[in-house]
């Protein structure tokens, strides 16, 4: 009889107690089976435990945009303060919300920005005081890179999405046309997201809202094409192409 | 009344299982088995408009506390309740308006294995090619051992879970899918409303459809993730420490206290967000919109003063980011087109 | 800032997270003023100095490159902004890596990952290639993938028991979990990557 799978896996994790341990290897004296086993977890238990240390770099775009986010929100602390400091650039300060973890009263902080957070456009403006040349360099090249890496990902969701459009058009035929009707209705609302966004990145290409509209619309999309995958999937399970001719005007109960 | 029953062994299964000899301490829990389907549908016409037939089915069997439990219909209810010992009843009723025969070729089938019970309905595969226009569904009232996983799937009936400790994934195309006190459930629906109306204290709810309406109430849950296409969400008086809600197309209302360190992540394309914010927790809120407005009952000032030229400046877009209080709960409101309207409840 | 009710404090990891080398105390400490400061330079130090182990962290936790860029993103604009909390009752490198945490158990818990990954029937070819993963090594990209592909739940658990070194217990307690299930979700994810790498 072989040991149970918590026995095996405490062995491995070298947490036994002396009396189980030495039943334990016993066993595995004798069986095969359970050696590998445990050979097989060792492995995995070294492979996994060195990975902790084998870390992987950011990209390199990761610090220009964490920097703009930053200097963003940093601006706009400094230029609507309490003190009615407000619309100088100053350099940030010890921020209001810092005092407020000091035990101040709890102030109603008000701290607003109309706009992006990638401003790469007004950065490279050489005359901005408070830019330097090679932060304006950075920030233009950084935005540049954000947008090949938008492009980027466009490309791949668009694959993706082509792909699974491929299946849905081929094998429509399997679902009951209620169900296909409100699949394709809602496929074309999410279409609308989609062109709409892109539109609005024509203009803004630097828009964060618009780029995340984009990218939530892309996953909308492939998340309804992976639901009419998964269900004509369902509907032709154990049949053949006959199911929708059988289904017909499936009436929804209630109505 | 004849009762039809009959073992069948999946064939799919089947193939599954010398593998898992194998390795016999190899154990896969399977939670997220997209079950098979295997009845066909039909629309009853104005042929069947007799009296309603019905016939009764009624089986005991044994599942175990930790049991798994897969029900899987096409037209008809699935009530699915929670209790005690080790055995799960199901109790189903067959109906129909047209020949009482039609009962009899519609089948229940109890696949039971140890720990797993499989129950579907099976309609005949010759139907469609005889172009028959058939009115049969089945009613479903079952009872599990609490702790059981349940999987409930239903084309175009309404689907009811009710007090099931264990996972639980209940789906239906267009029917209606009601849940309380589940507290670990995936939801889902095409067309069919989702309703979360209570679920202990630790619970994390999912529900997403494509074009039906969510509502959840009442509920204090660890985590609360709700996600449609055009259908509308709406979420009230929950305490969570984590909400997430998205939707294309569909209005989000909220309404209700914020949880202190709570954290509301609500994203529509073109829907509306709608928060009513009650009681007095601090929140501090990231909202923005492309193109849609942002109006808030809070003192919350939208850039200088919102001519023109500012927004030249500053660029297209709007964001707000505003703390309130102790700033404790977060709230990010993100739309492309849609208006944010936060107000005092 | 109050975490959720629920979140027990985070324990040390039982192996100690490594602080890059050449930093002296001083230096460290005078940094972190300089952060609470506002000094943008000197928080992007601090970035340079943890930001390989917090995306690290953030990738294997969220399950992909995409994920982890993002969960970056957001933990350390978090840190930025709560940088006038850190009490320095332990080293900074501590604190960044519980908040990272924090913010990936958070992430994970609440992924709406769930509507995208609802078919097992979806085709290999017609799934979303993330794009960074050419960079990588290849042997270390086995390891990666695999745990990719280890379903939710198990995961998070097999990560932060087998590879970043926390016991059951303090599995448990960072998942919101009974001891027991730490220990049958990490058997489980074990049995898969068994099962996964054997196939290459």
């Amino acid at each position: 009889m072989h040991p149970n799978e918590t026995a095996i896996h405490d062995y491995v994790d070298d947490v036994l107690e002396l009396r189980e341990r030495t039943e334990l290897e016993r066993h595995l004296a004798g069986c095969s089976q359970c050696r590998r086993l445990v050979d097989d977890l060792r492995e995995i238990r070294k492979a996994f435990g060195g990975l902790k240390d084998d870390l992987r770099e950011p990209p390199v775009r990761a610090w220009a945009r964490l920097e703009r986010a930053i200097r963003l929100e940093s601006e706009s602390r400094s230029t609507h303060n309490l003190q009615g400091r407000g619309g100088s650039r100053t350099a940030p300060t010890l921020s209001l919300r810092s005092m407020s973890w000091l035990g101040a009263a709890a102030v109603l902080i008000l701290a607003t920005v109309v706009g992006l957070q990638f401003r790469a456009g007004r950065r490279a403006t050489p005359t901005s005081s408070t830019s330097t040349p090679g932060a304006s360099v950075a920030a233009g090249d950084a935005a540049q890179a954000v947008e090949a890496e938008l492009r980027a990902a466009e490309e791949h969701y668009t694959k993706a999405i082509t792909g699974l459009e491929q299946i849905t058009k081929t094998e429509q035929g399997a679902l009951d046309p209620g169900t296909a009707a409100t699949l394709q209705k809602n496929l074309a609302v999410i279409d609308q997201a989609i062109s709409e966004s892109r539109a609005a990145l024509r203009t803004q290409p630097a828009s964060e809202p618009a780029q995340e509209s984009l990218m939530e619309s892309f996953k909308a999309k492939i998340a309804l094409l992976q639901d009419t995958v998964a269900l004509i999937n369902e509907m032709r399970k154990g049949n053949d192409a006959g199911a929708a001719r059988i289904v017909s005007g499936l009436k929804p109960k209630g109505n | 009344m004849r009762r039809t029953l009959s073992f069948l062994v999946v064939g799919a299964a089947l193939g599954a299982v010398p593998a898992a000899a194998q390795d016999p301490d190899v154990h896969i829990v399977i939670r997220d088995v997209v079950k098979t389907v295997t009845a066909r549908a039909y629309q009853g016409r104005t042929r069947n408009n007799g009296p309603e037939q019905t016939e009764n089915f009624s089986r005991k069997v044994r599942v175990g506390r930790d049991g798994r439990v897969s029900i899987s219909n096409v037209a008809g209810d699935i009530k699915v309740t929670g209790g005690s010992g080790d055995d799960m009843t199901i109790d189903a009723v067959k109906r129909t308006r047209g020949d009482r025969s039609e009962l009899a070729a519609v089948q229940i089938i109890v696949d039971d294995r140890p720990g797993r019970v499989e129950v579907r309905t099976e309609y005949p595969n010759n139907w469609g090619y005889r172009n028959r226009n058939i009115d049969v569904s089945v009613d479903y009232t079952v009872v599990v051992p609490a702790t059981a996983t349940v999987d409930v799937k239903s084309i175009s009936g309404t689907v009811t879970v009710t007090g099931i400790q264990g996972a639980v994934r209940a789906e239906s195309i267009s029917g209606t899918v009601r849940t309380s006190a589940t507290p670990k459930l995936t939801a889902k629906t095409v067309s069919g409303d989702l309703e979360l109306v209570s679920a202990p204290a630790d619970s994390d709810l999912t529900a997403t459809t494509i074009s039906g309406n969510i509502r959840a109430k009442g509920l204090k849950v660890r985590s609360l993730e709700l996600g449609s296409v055009s259908g509308d969400l709406t979420v009230t008086d929950i305490a969570c420490d984590r909400l997430g809600v998205k939707s294309v197309s569909g209005n989000v209302e909220f309404a209700g206290t914020l949880g202190k360190g709570g954290r509301y992540d609500i994203n529509s394309h073109s829907g509306s967000i709608r928060l009513a914010l009650a009681g007095t927790t601090g929140f501090e809120l990231n909202a923005n919109s492309f193109s849609g407005s942002i109006r808030s009952d809070f003192p919350v000032t939208l850039g200088g003063s919102g001519d023109r030229n500012d927004r030249r400046r500053y660029g297209p877009g709007r964001a707000t980011h505003a703390v309130f209080g102790d700033g404790s709960a977060t709230l990010n409101i993100r739309t492309f087109s849609g208006d944010i309207i936060i107000t005092k409840r | 800032m109050a975490a959720p009710k629920q979140r027990p404090p985070i324990p040390f990891p039982s192996k100690e997270a490594k602080v890059s080398q050449g930093a002296t105390h001083a230096d460290t400490d005078d940094l972190v003023t300089r952060c609470q400061a506002g000094d943008v330079d000197a928080f992007e130090m601090l970035y340079r100095q943890h930001a390989a182990r917090i995306y690290t962290l953030a990738c294997r936790m969220g399950g992909s490159v995409e994920d982890g860029e993002d969960l970056l993103q957001e933990i350390f604009l978090q840190a930025y902004r709560k940088i006038g909390s850190f009490k320095r009752d332990a080293a900074v490198g501590t604190w960044l890596y519980r908040l990272a945490l924090n913010h990936c158990l958070d992430y994970v818990r609440s992924r709406q990952a769930k509507m995208s990954k609802l078919t097992e029937t979806l085709d290999a070819e017609t799934s979303f290639e993330p794009m960074a993963r050419r960079e990588t090594p290849i042997a270390r990209m086995d390891l990666e993938r695999a745990l990719e592909r280890l379903p939710e739940g198990c995961r998070e658990a097999f990560v932060l028991h087998d590879v970043e070194g926390f016991d059951h217990k303090e599995v448990g307690e960072l998942l919101g979990i009974a001891e027991g299930t730490s220990k049958s979700q990490v058997f489980k994810a074990r049995a898969k990557l068994r099962a996964l790498l054997r196939r290459n």
